[in-house]
C-alpha cells in the first residue's frame, strides 16, 4: 500500500457568506506535468524557479490568430512584439510561423537582425530612435513608424543625406472611448496633428509614406475599440488617397489584445472576460473592408500582438520555501519566485496550481516571494491545498513581458527552457551565475583591495 | 505611296505563291517554289498556268475582293488549274491568250461566288471553280477554230527534242525509264498530274516538297494511293483508267484532305481515308461514265465530292470530338495535330464564365460533388466548407455552441459579380447537431450571373444577409455570413452552380475558375477544376506588381537592348496591338514576330507564337508561357509547350509520321517564384522558368529563363540554353 501523504492539520473558520452553488471556488487541481514533462523532474534538472514555454502552445495560438483574421480579410501579416518576449528562440518560433519582428527600440532592432529576420520586415517602432539607429534602419529599407515630429525632422534629414527614401508610416492616436487614451504616443488623429504629419511627409517627397499605426492601448477588454480605430486610420488612408493620389500599403493595428489572465479587481477569470481573437479580428475586417476600398487597394493588416500569443505557452514552476501564519491569523506561504522575476504579478491575480496531488483540503492564504523586500507579494488570496517546503507549484499564463521585464534584484534570474512539438526539453537560456553579474563590472584600480 | 507599292508588291507575290500551295492544303513557300518549279517541267503548261494566275491575282485587286482571302491563295488557286489545264491541252497562240485572260477571271468570279455560298454550311469549295472553268473551255473552244488541241501532251519527246535537243532526250528517257516499281511510278505521275505534268521529274519534285511540308501528308499520299491502287487490283478494274490521266491523285488529295487537313489526323482520321478511297475509286468510274457522254474529262471531280459531302456531314455531328473536325486551320496537318491537342489541354476551360471561392482565407471541403452525405442525384454537384485548425477539427472546446465553430459569422463573398436573384434570411441557427428539414437550405443567395448561370450559398447566419433580391454585387464582395441554418448540424457554407434561379433548383456541373489547394503539405495552383473533398482550399490573390507589369497595354512599346550568347548587343522593339477578333498579342518589329497573349487577373499565359525561333520574343513566349500574377513562392506552375516550333532535328520528323497514332514528344513548362524584395507590395520579383522538350524519357532540348520584375515592367529577361545566355534588358 502506498504511503500516506502527510498533510498538516489545518483549522478553518466556519464562513457562512452568499450562498454560492459552486462552493468555494480551488485552485487546487494539480498540474503534474507540462506538454508530457514532469514538473519535478524539470526542476530536478534545471534548478527552481525554472520559467517553461510550450512551443505549441506558441504555434497554436498563432495559427488560431492567424485563422481568425485570415478568414475574415484578404492580406493579413503578423509581426511579433519584441518586448512581449524577446528570447531568441521564442522569436524564431514566430518568424518560422511567418511573423514579421516589431522592435521598438536599437536593441531589440539588433536583436531581430541576429536573429536573421531581413531589415525590410522589421517594424521600427517607439519614441526613442536615436540617429544612428535611424540609419541603420533607413539603409535596410525597415518601416519606421514616426512617432513625433522631432523623429519625423531627423528622417527627412538623413534621407536627404544618405540620398535614401525611406519608407515610413506614422503612428496615430485617437479616441476609442477607451481609457486611459494613450496620446503620448504618435500624432493624435481627433485635432489635426495626424494630417499634419502626413501633410509633412507627403510635401516633403524625400520619403515613402506606406502605411499607418496605431496601438489604442494594452489588454484590451472591448474588440469594439478596434472597429472605431481601423474606421480612423481607414479615413485617414481614404484621404491620403483622396489628396495624394496615393494608396497607404498597410494598417498596422497594433497589438494589446487581452490574455487570458486575470487582471487584479477583475470580477470574472480571464478566460471568461477576454475576447478571442475572432472578436477582435471580426471588428478590425469589418471596419476596413467597408471602409470603401476597392478589392486591389485593400491595405495589408499588420498586427503586433505580442500578450495574447505567447502568454498561455509559459508557465513558471516554483518551490515552497516555507509556510508561517501572520500576526492576523492568515496563512503565509512563501516562495522561491517573487516579483523580481514575475512582474506581472503586480496586476494580474496569476492562476497557480500546486504541482503534486492532495486532499480535499484548502486554505486561504498569501503568496510570498523571496525577496527582503514588502512589496514582494505574488498573490494576495490564493485558496491552496496546504503546502510543506519544497513542495513545487505552476504560475500560468506567464509567457508575456515577464521574461523581458524582469529583475536582476537580490537574486539571479532563472534558466529557461522551451518544450518542443515532440515534448522535448531544450534550455534556452541559462541560469544567470555571479559571474554573469560581476563579469559587466569594472573594479577602478584602488578599490581593489581593503581589510577589515 | 512608297508602303502602297510595297504592300502591293507582297500582295501579289503572296497571293501567286499561296496559290501553288494552296493546291496542296499547305502554305508553306518552298514547298510552294518546288510546285511551281514542278509545273514548268513542261514550260508551256507552267507558263500558261502562271499567266492565268497572274490574271488572277491582278482581277481581285482590280474588283477589291477580300485582300486576306486573295493574298493566302485561297482565290485564285483554280485559275492557277484551270490555266495549267488549257496550257497542257492546247496550243498557245494569241487566240488562247484570250481564253485564258477570260477563262481566268470566270473562274475567279465562280471562285469567289462559291466561297460565299459554301462558307454558310462551312465547307471548303476545293476544286470545284476549276472543274466549271476547265468545262467551260473544254466544251466551248470546241466551236472555235483559232484553238487547236496541243500535241504536246501526246508526243512529248518531240516537244522535248525542239527545246533542249538530243541530251534532253536522253535524260528524260532515263529518268522515264528508272528501273522504280510500276507502282512508284503511277504514284508519282499521278502526284504531277495535279499540276498536269504527267513525267517523274515532276512527281519527284512534288514528293520532295511534300515530305519537306509535311511528313504526314507524304504518309497520307501513300496510304491514300496505296488504298486505291490496292482496290483496282481487287475488284479487277480497268487499271489503264488508273494509268489514264492519273486520275489516281484523286485519292492523294483527298487522303491529305480527309487525314490531316480537315480533321485531326489520328487513326480515326486514317480510318476514315481508307473507307473513302474506294468510294473515290468507285465515283471515278461512275462519273466518268456519265461525263465522258460529252467527252469531259472529270479532273478532281470525284475528290472534291467526297470531301465536301465527308465535311458537309461530319460537321451536323451533335458530338464532334472523334475525329475531331480542324478549328483552326494551320496549313499543315503535324501543325493541325500538335496545336490541337496543345490547345485541347491548355484551354479547353477558357470558355468557362469565372466563378471565385465565396470567402476569405484556407477553407475546407467536408463534403464536395457526388458526396456521400447529402451531395446526391439532382444535387450532387455542390461544395460544403469548413474551416478547420490544425488538428483539422471545426471547433474550439466544447464545441457545444454554433460560437465555438470556427467557420461561424465568417464573411461569405459574392464568388462573381451579378443580380441578386433571390433570398432568404429568417431561418434561425440550428443548435448543433440539430437540422431543420423543413427549410433544409436555410438562409441563401442566389445571385445570377448571366443567362442560365446562377450561383447558390446556403445555410447562412440568420440576419447577416446584406443584400436583397435585385441588388447589383461586385466579385469579392461581402454578401452575408457563415451560420447553421436550415439541414446543418455544424456552421458551415453550401456553394453550387444551378442554371435557374431558385433555392431548391437542382445543380450544375461548373469548375471554380482558380485556386490554390493544400494536401498534405503540397500547394498545387488549379484552373478551372473541381475542388475535392478533403482539400484545403484558398482564392488567389494577385499581386499588384505582376499584374502591372504583365498588363500590357495596346500600342505600348517595349524597348529592350539584347545581349547574344556572343556578347554581341542590339536593340529590340516590342509592340503591343489588339487584333479585329480582340486577341491581343506582342509584335517584335526587329524579327517580325508575334506572340499571342491572354492576360486576366490570375494568369498572363501565352497562346501561339509565329515568326522567328530564335528570336528573344520567342524565348520570351516560351519563358513566360503561363505565369501566375499572384506572389506564390512555395508553388510551381506547370504547363504545356507546343511540339511543333520547340523540337529541332530529324526527331522531330520521325515524330511527325508517328504523331497521328503515338507521340513520343513532349514540351514541359514550369515556372516558380523564387525572389521578392519584400512582401507588403514587392518592387521586384525574380521568376525562374524552364522550358523541357523530352523524347521518349531523354531530355532534348532544354532551356532555363529568369524574369525579373522590377517598378511595374519587365526589366530583365534572360534564357539560357546548353550554358549559353542572352540577356535582354528594358530600356525606355
Amino acid at each position: 500500500m502506498k504511503k500516506m501523504q502527510y498533510e498538516r492539520p489545518v483549522i478553518q473558520r466556519l464562513n457562512t457568506g452568499i450562498m454560492n452553488k459552486f462552493g468555494t471556488r480551488t485552485e487546487y487541481a494539480p498540474v503534474t506535468h507540462i506538454d508530457g514533462n514532469s514538473v519535478k523532474e524539470l526542476i530536478g534538472k534545471y534548478g527552481s524557479p525554472l520559467f517553461v514555454i510550450s512551443e505549441k502552445t506558441i504555434r497554436n495560438t498563432y495559427r488560431e490568430a492567424n485563422r481568425a483574421f485570415n478568414t475574415r480579410y484578404p492580406k493579413v501579416q503578423f509581426a511579433w512584439s519584441y518586448k512581449t518576449n524577446y528570447l531568441s528562440a521564442v522569436c524564431n518560433v514566430f518568424h518560422q510561423e511567418g511573423s514579421w519582428a516589431e522592435v521598438v527600440s536599437g536593441f531589440e532592432y539588433e536583436k531581430a537582425i541576429r536573429n536573421g529576420v531581413p531589415g525590410n520586415k522589421i517594424i521600427f517602432n517607439g519614441p526613442d530612435k536615436t540617429e544612428a539607429e535611424l540609419r541603420t534602419a533607413i539603409e535596410n529599407g525597415s518601416p519606421i513608424h514616426i512617432d513625433h515630429l522631432d523623429e519625423l525632422y531627423l528622417i527627412k534629414e538623413l534621407s536627404g543625406e544618405m540620398k535614401k527614401r525611406p519608407r515610413v508610416a506614422i503612428r496615430v492616436n485617437m479616441d476609442t472611448g477607451i481609457y486611459p487614451m494613450w496620446d503620448r504616443f504618435g500624432f493624435n488623429y481627433e485635432n489635426g496633428q495626424a494630417w499634419d504629419a502626413i501633410n509633412k511627409i507627403m510635401l516633403s517627397n524625400t520619403m515613402d509614406l506606406i502605411g499607418l499605426h496605431c496601438h489604442i492601448g494594452t489588454f484590451m477588454l472591448a474588440p469594439s475599440a478596434y472597429g472605431v480605430a481601423a474606421a480612423k486610420l481607414c479615413d485617414l488612408a481614404m484621404g491620403i488617397k483622396k489628396k495624394y493620389n496615393k494608396n497607404i500599403q498597410y494598417l498596422d493595428l497594433g497589438g494589446g489584445f487581452a490574455s487570458k489572465n486575470t487582471l487584479k479587481g477583475s470580477y470574472l477569470q480571464g478566460a471568461d472576460a477576454s475576447p478571442g481573437f475572432d472578436q477582435f479580428a471580426e471588428a478590425i475586417s469589418t471596419a476596413v473592408l467597408n471602409a470603401g476600398f476597392t478589392e486591389d487597394e485593400l491595405p495589408l493588416l499588420i498586427l503586433e500582438t505580442g500578450r495574447a500569443m505567447v502568454d498561455e505557452a509559459g508557465y513558471l514552476l516554483g518551490t515552497v520555501v516555507s509556510n508561517k501564519r501572520l500576526s492576523d491569523g492568515r496563512r503565509a506561504t512563501i516562495m522561491d519566485f517573487g516579483v523580481n522575476i514575475l512582474f506581472t504579478s503586480f496586476w494580474y491575480d496569476h492562476k497557480i496550481s500546486p504541482a503534486q496531488e492532495f486532499s480535499q483540503y484548502t486554505e486561504d492564504a498569501v503568496l510570498y516571494g523571496p525577496l527582503c523586500m514588502n512589496i514582494d507579494v505574488v498573490r494576495e488570496h490564493v485558496t491552496l491545498p496546504p503546502m510543506k517546503r519544497d513542495d513545487h507549484v505552476v504560475v500560468h499564463t506567464v509567457g508575456a513581458y515577464n521574461m523581458t521585464q524582469w529583475m536582476q534584484f537580490i537574486a539571479l534570474r532563472p534558466a529557461i527552457v522551451m518544450i518542443d512539438l515532440d515534448d522535448k526539453v531544450h534550455q534556452i537560456r541559462k541560469r544567470e551565475t555571479v559571474d554573469s553579474i560581476v563579469n559587466e563590472e569594472l573594479m577602478p584600480g584602488y578599490l581593489k583591495t581593503f581589510k577589515l | 505611296m512608297g508602303d502602297q507599292l510595297k504592300f502591293w508588291l507582297q500582295y501579289y507575290r503572296d497571293a501567286t505563291v499561296n496559290s501553288y500551295a494552296q493546291m496542296f492544303f499547305s502554305n508553306n513557300r518552298w514547298f510552294a517554289l518546288l510546285l511551281l518549279l514542278a509545273s514548268f517541267v513542261d514550260p508551256f503548261t507552267g507558263l500558261s498556268g502562271l499567266i492565268a494566275l497572274l490574271i488572277s491575282v491582278a482581277a481581285t485587286h482590280w474588283f477589291k475582293f477580300d485582300t486576306a482571302m486573295s493574298r493566302s491563295g485561297a482565290y485564285t488557286y483554280n485559275s492557277l488549274m484551270v490555266g495549267l489545264a488549257v496550257g497542257v491541252y492546247y496550243t498557245f497562240n494569241i487566240q488562247l491568250l484570250v481564253i485564258l485572260l477570260l477563262m481566268s477571271v470566270f473562274t475567279l468570279l465562280i471562285t469567289v461566288w462559291m466561297a460565299n455560298i459554301t462558307l454558310k454550311s462551312n465547307t471548303p469549295f476545293l476544286s470545284l471553280p476549276f472543274i466549271a472553268g476547265v468545262w467551260v473551255v473544254i466544251l466551248s473552244t470546241r466551236n472555235y477554230a483559232a484553238i487547236g488541241l496541243s500535241e504536246r501532251g501526246i508526243y512529248t519527246i518531240n516537244e522535248m527534242w525542239s527545246y533542249g535537243g538530243q541530251t534532253l532526250v536522253d535524260f528524260y528517257q532515263k529518268l522515264n525509264h528508272l528501273p522504280i516499281p510500276a507502282f512508284f511510278d503511277v504514284y508519282l505521275k499521278s502526284l504531277g498530274a495535279i499540276y498536269f505534268q504527267y513525267n517523274i521529274i515532276a512527281g519527284i519534285l512534288i514528293a520532295a516538297g511534300l515530305l519537306l511540308h509535311s511528313r504526314i501528308s507524304f504518309l497520307l499520299s501513300i496510304v491514300g494511293f496505296t488504298t486505291g491502287y490496292l482496290f483496282y487490283h481487287f475488284l479487277q478494274g480497268g487499271y489503264s483508267e488508273m494509268m489514264y490521266s492519273y486520275i489516281g491523285f484523286n485519292f492523294i488529295l483527298s487522303a491529305i484532305a480527309i487525314g490531316g487537313f480537315f480533321l485531326i489526323p489520328s487513326g480515326r482520321s486514317f480510318l476514315l481515308v481508307i473507307i473513302c478511297t474506294p468510294l473515290i475509286a468507285i465515283l471515278i468510274s461512275a462519273l466518268g461514265s456519265l461525263v465522258s457522254v460529252y467527252q469531259l474529262p472529270l479532273y478532281s471531280l470525284p475528290f472534291t465530292l467526297m470531301v465536301m459531302l465527308l465535311l458537309f456531314v461530319l460537321r451536323l455531328r451533335y458530338e464532334g470530338s472523334k475525329p475531331q473536325l480542324v478549328l483552326m486551320q494551320q496549313y499543315a496537318p503535324e501543325k493541325n495535330l500538335y496545336k490541337h491537342l496543345y490547345r485541347k489541354e491548355r484551354f479547353q476551360n477558357e470558355t468557362y464564365f469565372h466563378i471565385h471561392l465565396p470567402y476569405f482565407g484556407t477553407w475546407y471541403i467536408s463534403q464536395g460533388h457526388d458526396g456521400d452525405i447529402t451531395h446526391l442525384e439532382d444535387w450532387k454537384y455542390a461544395w460544403d466548407f469548413v474551416v478547420t485548425d490544425d488538428n483539422q477539427k471545426t471547433f474550439k472546446l466544447p464545441g457545444t455552441d454554433v460560437t465555438d465553430f470556427y467557420c461561424y459569422n465568417l464573411p461569405v463573398l459574392a464568388p462573381a459579380a451579378g443580380y441578386v436573384a433571390e433570398v432568404l434570411d429568417e431561418v434561425a441557427d440550428n443548435n448543433i447537431g440539430d437540422v431543420n428539414r423543413e427549410q433544409n437550405w436555410g438562409n441563401a443567395i442566389v445571385i445570377k450571373h448571366g443567362e442560365y448561370m446562377f450561383s447558390k450559398i446556403t445555410h447562412l447566419k440568420a440576419g447577416s444577409l446584406k443584400v436583397k433580391a435585385g441588388d447589383y454585387v461586385k466579385k469579392g464582395e461581402v454578401i452575408a455570413a457563415c451560420g447553421n441554418s436550415g439541414r446543418s448540424p455544424e456552421p458551415h457554407i453550401h456553394f453550387q452552380l444551378q442554371a435557374t434561379p431558385y433555392i431548391g433548383s437542382k445543380t450544375l456541373r461548373y469548375p471554380i475558375s482558380y485556386y490554390v489547394s493544400q494536401k498534405n503539405n503540397v500547394s498545387a495552383f488549379h484552373a478551372f477544376d473541381y475542388p475535392k473533398q478533403g482539400e484545403y482550399i484558398t482564392r488567389v490573390a494577385a499581386t499588384p506588381l505582376l499584374k502591372n507589369a504583365f498588363q500590357f497595354i495596346p500600342g505600348e512599346e517595349f524597348m529592350f537592348e539584347c545581349t547574344g550568347e556572343n556578347g554581341k548587343k542590339e536593340t529590340i522593339k516590342w509592340e503591343v496591338f489588339t487584333d479585329a477578333w480582340n486577341n491581343s498579342y506582342l509584335y517584335c518589329h526587329t524579327t517580325k514576330s508575334t506572340a499571342w497573349f491572354v492576360n486576366n487577373e490570375t494568369l498572363h499565359y501565352f497562346t501561339d507564337f509565329e515568326g522567328d525561333k530564335n528570336s528573344m520574343l520567342y524565348a520570351f513566349y516560351l519563358g513566360a508561357h503561363k505565369v501566375l500574377m499572384g506572389y506564390y513562392p512555395q508553388m510551381e506552375l506547370t504547363d504545356l509547350l507546343p511540339v511543333e516550333g520547340f523540337f529541332k532535328g530529324p526527331v522531330k520528323y520521325i515524330q511527325d509520321i508517328f504523331a497521328p497514332f503515338y507521340l513520343f514528344l513532349r514540351g514541359d513548362f514550369a515556372m516558380k517564384f523564387i525572389f521578392a524584395d519584400e512582401q507588403i507590395q514587392p518592387r521586384t520579383i525574380i521568376i525562374e522558368s524552364k522550358a523541357t522538350a523530352i523524347a521518349g524519357k531523354t531530355v532534348s532540348r532544354s532551356m532555363q529563363f529568369k524574369i525579373t520584375v522590377h517598378e511595374n515592367h519587365i526589366a530583365e529577361f534572360t534564357v539560357t540554353e546548353k550554358g549559353k545566355t542572352r540577356t535582354a534588358k528594358w530600356i525606355n
